[in-house]
């Protein structure tokens, strides 16, 4: 372009193109609160995480809108995926460090899983953070998982900050997304 | 949204996998398009190639330093693969700072190495705007245009296709400018390339719904990429009368 130009002509051009960039950034200004307003449930960061009520491994009830106002760390899992096995450690290390500041969830899909053999696994690694059963795979379904493990990092006010599909996650991984949790990524 | 391709027991994550594709793909082109940017090729090949893993070594210490005490209490993270662990912009300045000391000792300043490496930026940003858009992100904002894709209760600009669009219309000028202008002076390859790509991206970035705002609603990514445009058009307009000079002689070392 430059070589069909002489210099006055490109100045113009170019003078031109950066006024019309500085105006048309300033007119798309847009408030946070209007980016985000009327977003519907959806698996995806920046978008409220959908609702899910699931029967624990212990026999109770659980729903996910009962943990707001802490952030989550909801680990979809299954006790024949060799990465979930392998990042279950590091998830309870961080359930026993970050206890009251950050709730860690997993999530069995107990739809494609032997809850025996999860009950096992679970016994043997010692982990001790709440498992909540899909036993319909509704939640998977709901949450579009289409591979183990994904893993959804919701802040405080229920916003999905973060996706992580498949493992296994590093621990450092999980410490360093519990401060931004912790910071929050709703406007 | 195009998570996972399932081929038998294996999964394979479509953004991940656009993502290792476009940089095979930059790469071959990087390689196939140095001669017309004035750089001899094995020169392209090596600087990319040890720029690459530099910057990747520099992207996760900086991530390092940023987060000690997470990487204190797991030292072995620190080999993870994991790209959440990585700082970009720790990785880029990382790579910058390798080229401008590994051309030095070649004799290639440093806006001739980006001259020849240009063309691997263009396909990469190609691959990543494909890249958002098969992960979802980088989505837009609410819009009733017939062109408008439903996502997740709202029919929404698709920012990613548009970028995509953009990114490969940006290969092609820089394929018509190295197919039709002969070698100029340091610059003249990398400083069109980033007007263009900044341009874009102030377009596109007006239109995401996923965009970060400060609290008077300026984009950050606005802020970034004005200055960047700007930056780049004064220097492209500075290669003007050197540009005449040189583009009678065809040489790779300025």
């Amino acid at each position: 372009m430059s070589e069909v130009m002489t210099p006055f002509r490109f100045r113009a051009f170019a003078g031109l193109a950066l006024v019309a960039a500085v105006l048309w950034a300033w007119f798309t200004r847009t408030p946070a609160e209007v980016l985000y307003r009327g977003r519907l449930p959806a698996p995806l960061a920046g978008f409220p995480a959908p609702e899910m009520a699931l029967p624990t491994l212990e026999g109770g009830q659980a729903r996910l809108s009962d943990l707001r106002g802490t952030p989550v760390i909801l680990n979809f899992w299954a006790s024949w995926c060799p990465p979930c096995r392998l990042e279950m450690p590091a998830l309870q290390r961080v359930h026993e460090e970050y206890r009251g500041r950050v709730v860690v969830v997993g999530v069995n899909m107990a739809q494609v899983d032997s809850i025996e053999q999860a009950r096992t696994f679970l016994q043997d690694r010692g982990v001790t953070f709440p498992i909540w059963l899909d036993v319909r795979g509704e939640a998977a379904q709901t949450y579009q998982v289409v591979s183990l493990p994904t893993t959804f990092f919701i802040d405080a006010q229920g916003t999905i900050c973060e996706v992580v599909v498949g493992g296994p996650m590093a621990e450092a991984l999980l410490r360093t997304r519990v401060a931004q949790l912790e910071a929050g990524c709703s406007p | 949204m195009l998570p996972v391709i399932s081929l038998g027991p294996l999964q394979l994550p479509v953004p991940q996998l656009v993502l290792v594709l476009s940089l095979a793909f930059s790469f071959i082109l990087a390689e196939r398009w140095a001669r017309r940017t004035g750089v001899p090729t094995a020169v392209v090949s090596d600087g990319l190639f040890w720029g690459i893993l530099v910057g990747l070594a520099a992207a996760r210490l900086m991530y390092v330093l940023r987060y000690p005490e997470a990487f204190r209490a797991s030292p072995l993270s620190v080999f993870s693969p994991n790209p959440g662990l990585l700082d970009p912009v720790g990785g880029l300045v990382g790579a910058g700072l390798f080229l401008w000391l590994w051309g030095q000792r070649r004799g290639y300043p440093l806006l001739r190495l980006l001259d020849g490496i240009t063309p691997f930026f263009a396909g990469m940003q190609v691959g990543l705007a494909l890249f958002h858009a098969a992960r979802g992100s980088y989505f837009g904002m609410a819009t009733s245009l017939p062109w408008a894709v439903y996502f997740f209760g709202e029919k929404r600009h698709p920012t990613a296709l548009y970028w995509a669009a953009l990114a490969l219309l940006i290969l092609l000028a820089l394929h018509r400018r190295l197919k039709t202008s002969r070698p100029g002076p340091p610059g003249w390859v990398f400083w069109p390339f980033l007007a263009w790509s900044a341009g874009a991206y102030v377009f596109i970035e007006g239109l995401r719904g996923d965009a970060r705002v400060l609290g008077s609603g300026w984009r950050v990514g606005h802020l970034v990429a004005l200055p960047v445009l700007a930056l780049a058009l004064w220097q492209w307009d500075r290669l003007h009368p050197a540009g005449r000079a040189v583009s009678s002689t065809r040489g790779g070392r300025a």
